[in-house]
């Protein structure tokens, strides 16, 4: 790859000032980065500002009921993070879906948001979980909401997920995200598990490999004692031109004791969403099919069909999904 | 190679030995280590990150070398296949893979040990499904894997003490996470 410099700031302020450069991109673990900039001359003009260092940037941390993870953190310590492991069992679960051991021991959370493809294993999580991201620019700093991160990018839908393995677009931050020039991702805010909250995370891939997954999707609930839903809310991935957080009338379970019935509502639900907003998808057909199953999968692991992972308190799984049934 | 570029001087500890190299910005780990230090046991695969055939240890952790910026990496310690063997003898776990047969065409080899490598430093009695689990990012046409998998059970709890490359080649400064 060629680019036009590298530095390496120590400080958020340091990055901060790099980035006010137009020419400035953040770099992080450079995973999927390093992909792009691989056969195409993207980023000859562009002044790397790599941000592993920054200090602000790093470490978990607990307070005020929410799970405050340093955007330069690389994933595989948050799976090594008991604390996120326990507090957050959901974005566990879909950071230790991210690639093999060593993209997963570079990559960051906050580059996996930055980068914004609609299928990332972070994002799904991230937007279901209702986490909060703390930009940081010149301008001072903002905290958004996961879901306002993203702009619809109908390209994204042309060539998404199955078709190449990353995004095409050199800076993300142009086209895909909510973030103005010069700003960066600090960190990410993940509420933590309420008491009784259940949580999933599942992933179609084309071969189970360590590739990018196809359709995402995650699920979160809050039951009361007799087992009425009174919270829910799930994201998908990979199928809409942004990762769509669904509850409310999207996604009608509260109320409901989620049984099947209440799960094929939700999956009719984002079929007909899917009618509506993604003609251009590609692989449309076999989306529009996998889909609503994939999400009806992520809503089962929480009821009756669904288990306890073991060691994992607050999350579930499916023990076959859909998928896999009639082999 | 780009004249309007600012080269970076990066400080690297490969296998041990002290090297300062100049990099351009975007210049790749792996083409430093071919290309500059003339360490071709790092292989080149899909240079995506997809098939582990370039992995080598950062700070005594397996990463893609053909995603990893040289830039990025000053005062960084690096383990490349060529560091596992000491004075010519194999590490225990080169050896075991040798006599499991865990070799065909060779070329994942480097990939496959450095990774199993790394998860026997940090867990020296891995089950077979930490063992796998490694392996997700390591692809290998030959063997089918079961060779590998069953080198490395063999190997579990003694790698550490009959490898001191790998001891050696740790960092001192790597980061407790």
């Amino acid at each position: 790859m060629i680019a036009a410099s590298y530095a390496c700031p120590n400080t958020l302020e340091e990055a901060v000032a790099a980035l006010a450069d137009p020419a400035a991109m953040v770099i992080a673990g450079g995973t999927d980065l390093m992909v792009k900039g691989r056969t195409r001359n993207s980023y000859v003009a562009r002044a790397l500002v790599d941000v592993t260092g920054v200090n602000e940037m790093r470490g978990v941390t607990v307070h005020d009921g929410l799970l405050d993870i340093g955007a330069a953190e690389p994933l595989a310590s948050l799976v090594e993070s008991k604390v996120v492991r326990s507090l957050s069992p959901v974005l566990w679960q879909a950071v230790r879906s991210v690639g093999g051991v060593q993209t997963r021991n570079r990559a960051t959370l906050g580059g996996n948001l930055a980068n914004a493809c609609p299928a990332a294993d972070g994002i799904c999580a991230c937007v279901a979980l209702g986490a909060l991201i703390k930009v940081v620019g010149s301008q001072g700093e903002r905290t958004i909401d996961a879901s306002e991160l993203f702009r619809p990018c109908p390209a994204c839908l042309a060539h998404e997920g199955m078709l190449v393995r990353t995004c095409l677009f050199a800076d993300p931050r142009e086209k895909k995200t909510t973030l103005e020039p010069g700003e960066l991702i600090a960190r990410v805010l993940v509420p933590q598990r309420a008491e009784g909250e259940l949580g999933s995370y599942v992933r179609l891939s084309t071969n189970r490999g360590i590739g990018l997954a196809s359709v995402t999707a995650s699920a979160i609930v809050v039951r009361e004692q007799d087992g009425t839903v009174r919270l829910a809310r799930a994201c998908v991935g990979g199928v809409l031109p942004a990762p769509r957080a669904l509850e409310g009338s999207e996604l009608p379970l509260v109320g409901t004791k989620l049984e099947n019935a209440d799960v094929l509502r939700c999956s009719k639900s984002l079929g007909t969403i899917m009618d509506e907003e993604c003609s251009r998808l590609a692989n449309g057909s076999y989306k529009r099919r996998v889909a609503p199953v994939v999400l009806g999968d992520a809503l089962r692991a929480l009821g009756q069909e669904g288990e306890d992972v073991p060691g994992v308190p607050g999350l579930r799984r499916i023990a076959v999904p859909s998928w896999e049934e009639d082999r | 190679m780009n004249n309007d570029s600012d080269s970076v001087r990066v400080h690297l500890c490969v296998n041990g030995l002290d090297h300062d190299v100049l990099v351009d910005p975007g210049d790749r780990l792996i083409d430093v280590l071919r290309d500059d230090l003339g360490l071709t046991g790092t292989k080149e695969g899909c240079g995506i990150g997809v098939c582990g055939a370039c992995t080598v240890l950062i700070n005594g952790r397996a990463e893609n070398s053909c995603l990893v910026p040289a830039a990025s990496l000053d005062g960084a310690s690096v383990t490349t296949i060529e560091g596992l063997s000491h004075r010519g003898n194999l590490s225990a776990l080169q050896d075991s893979f040798l006599r499991h047969h865990a070799v065909q065409c060779g070329f994942c080899t480097p990939g496959l040990l450095l990774s199993a490598t790394a998860l026997l430093d940090e867990d020296p009695h891995p089950t077979e499904a930490r063992i796998r689990e490694a392996l997700r990012g390591n692809l290998c046409r030959c063997t089918g894997y079961e060779q590998v998998v069953e080198a490395i059970l063999d190997t579990s709890g003694t790698a550490v003490d009959e490898s001191p490359s790998v001891v050696v080649n740790r960092s001192e400064g790597g980061e407790e996470r």
